[in-house]
């Protein structure tokens, strides 16, 4: 293997990456990699001092195995006994170096917890930028987002960030932070507009931004590994990423009556944009809002048709993709199929928050009207809840609603589950309270016992006594 | 679409097939499920 020139943060050296020995976690906000060691041949191992700490990514795939690593402007192949995820940041602490040419470097085992602060210190004192505590967590954001750490970027976030009213508490400063190195890694303009609607959209969407946040990364590095080689409609597509996360970021602009808590408020457009993708609110738009329709499902066929013409550039993108497509797709003929009933139910996927590994699914039950069609009526209707959550386990909500009146029923899979949403469960009934709803009965219960609507709909008919349809589209 | 919009006159959101007030419904009542999770994890973590 040929020496490669690399550049971690300010150092710049050569060092050939001949063995990789690491276990890995998930990408980009998620932790990016498990404690592990880095064997680097290189031709002067001892230009690396035992406990320098340096920042880089892993960029690309290759097809014998191998993998591109970069540092600065700089890219390195590297091979590994185990899976590393394109994308994953970097950041390494060198152990010592060996007499046979290799420098041993232990991988931190996030890329949050394990910035080491005087090392990043270090690399402000030499850019000549007073060592604040605002800079000092500038600079950390800027590397767990992938931005390199000099001067021009540095100067270039800080400015932007000045355009901004100061802000009220660390979370919305580090979203600020965040969203501005993200505009900026994307080429996009670095408005206090932007920054503040980007900024809130991902204090508010966590599990969104994570995914929209990993796939610009991806994106965006396949310029680099194709050396500008993809083809102009190809580019057109990547151009679309931007415009898929200014749709995200929409805020509501009205239609929404009465919400207790500012979360909720927040949730709702992403609630009416998930409907739209169901193929619930076909074709409509926001009240008072945007007229573009964004149609989620064709712009994930184009990225994926567009990723096999050379799969192995993408890793797990596509399926990812593809997944996201066909749940989609599914969702849309559930809701189009006409009920043997008057009753029926529009049926949502709704991702929450993805690095707690929440979803939730949800059936509103409409009634069909002969010469008008679904009529979900705000004065007699039921809604169905499962919540996937990491602690509770799985929770089933129903809210029946009749002439303004709400009951809410909670099932739950065990004992002591019931006792501790039995004791919260006042807690939803003052917030609808609150939103102007009657409340009637609230009631926690084991799932057993919980009656759920839309099942009963399946089991009044065999399976086998169904009729098989063409669902192709 | 427009029959949609025929469909839903006279209800508070006159564009929309789920009226406004249920999507705020769905949205307090899953983030009480995800503040209630966040509080079994705070419980355990004190425990």
């Amino acid at each position: 293997m040929q020496p490669l020139g690399i550049q971690f943060g300010n150092m710049v050296g050569k060092a050939a990456l001949t063995g990789v020995n690491s276990s890995v976690g998930g990408g980009g906000f998620a932790p990016a990699m498990g404690t592990g060691v880095l064997l680097a041949r290189t031709a002067n191992p001892f230009q690396f001092q035992p406990g320098q700490n340096l920042f880089g990514m892993v960029t690309g795939r290759n097809e014998d195995g191998s993998f591109n690593l970069r540092f600065g402007n700089t890219t390195m192949q590297a091979n590994s006994g185990s899976e590393l995820n394109v994308g994953q940041p970097l950041n390494v602490t060198v152990s010592n170096q060996q007499q046979n040419g290799t420098v041993v470097l232990n991988v931190a085992t996030t890329p949050f917890s394990s910035l080491d602060n005087q090392a990043v210190g270090q690399t402000l004192a030499k850019m000549n930028v007073p060592l604040t505590e605002g800079n000092l967590s500038l600079a950390n954001s800027m590397l767990e987002h992938g931005l390199p750490l000099d001067k021009a970027t540095f100067q270039s976030t800080q400015k932007a960030l000045a355009q901004l009213p100061p802000a009220p508490n660390t979370t919305v400063a580090n979203a600020r932070i965040g969203a501005t190195c993200f505009l900026q890694a994307n080429q996009l303009p670095l408005t206090s507009q932007n920054i503040t609607s980007l900024s809130n959209f991902i204090a508010t969407n966590p599990q969104l931004g994570q995914q929209l946040f990993n796939l610009q990364n991806e994106l965006r590095q396949l310029k680099i590994d194709s050396n500008n080689k993809l083809s102009s409609r190809s580019l057109e597509i990547l151009e679309k990423v931007p415009g898929l996360l200014g749709e995200l970021t929409a805020e509501p602009s009205g239609g929404v009556k009465g919400s207790g808590s500012s979360k909720g408020r927040g949730m709702s457009k992403a609630l009416f944009d998930s409907a739209k993708q169901a193929g619930i609110e076909t074709g409509l738009t926001w009240v008072g809002g945007d007229d573009d329709p964004w149609e989620m499902v064709a712009l994930f066929r184009q990225l994926h048709e567009m990723m096999d013409e050379n799969p192995t550039l993408y890793g797990k993108l596509p399926s990812t993709l593809k997944g996201m497509e066909e749940n989609l797709q599914a969702a849309r003929l559930l809701n189009q199929g006409k009920p043997d009933s008057s009753l029926g139910f529009y049926y949502m996927q709704i991702p929450l928050r993805f690095y707690k590994g929440e979803s939730a699914e949800v059936w509103i039950r409409y009634k069909w009207k002969e010469g008008v069609g679904r009529v979900v009526d705000l004065n007699d209707t039921r809604l169905e809840f499962s919540v996937k959550t990491e602690y509770l386990g799985d929770l089933y909500f129903t809210a029946d609603i009749s002439e303004g009146v709400i009951d809410v029923n909670v099932g739950v899979d065990d004992e002591e589950i019931l006792a501790f949403v039995e004791a919260y469960l006042p807690v939803l009934e003052d917030r609808l309270n609150e939103s102007g709803w009657i409340t009637g009965n609230f009631v926690a219960q084991l799932r057993s016992s919980l009656d759920i609507e839309r099942e009963d709909f399946i089991s009044e008919q065999d399976f086998s006594s169904l009729e098989g349809v063409n669902v192709e589209i | 679409m427009d029959e949609l919009r025929e469909n839903n006159d006279g209800q508070k959101d006159e564009k929309s097939v789920i009226p406004g007030d249920l999507y705020s419904l769905m949205a307090e009542i899953i983030t009480f499920a995800q503040e209630l999770n966040d509080l079994k994890d705070e419980q355990s973590n004190f425990e």
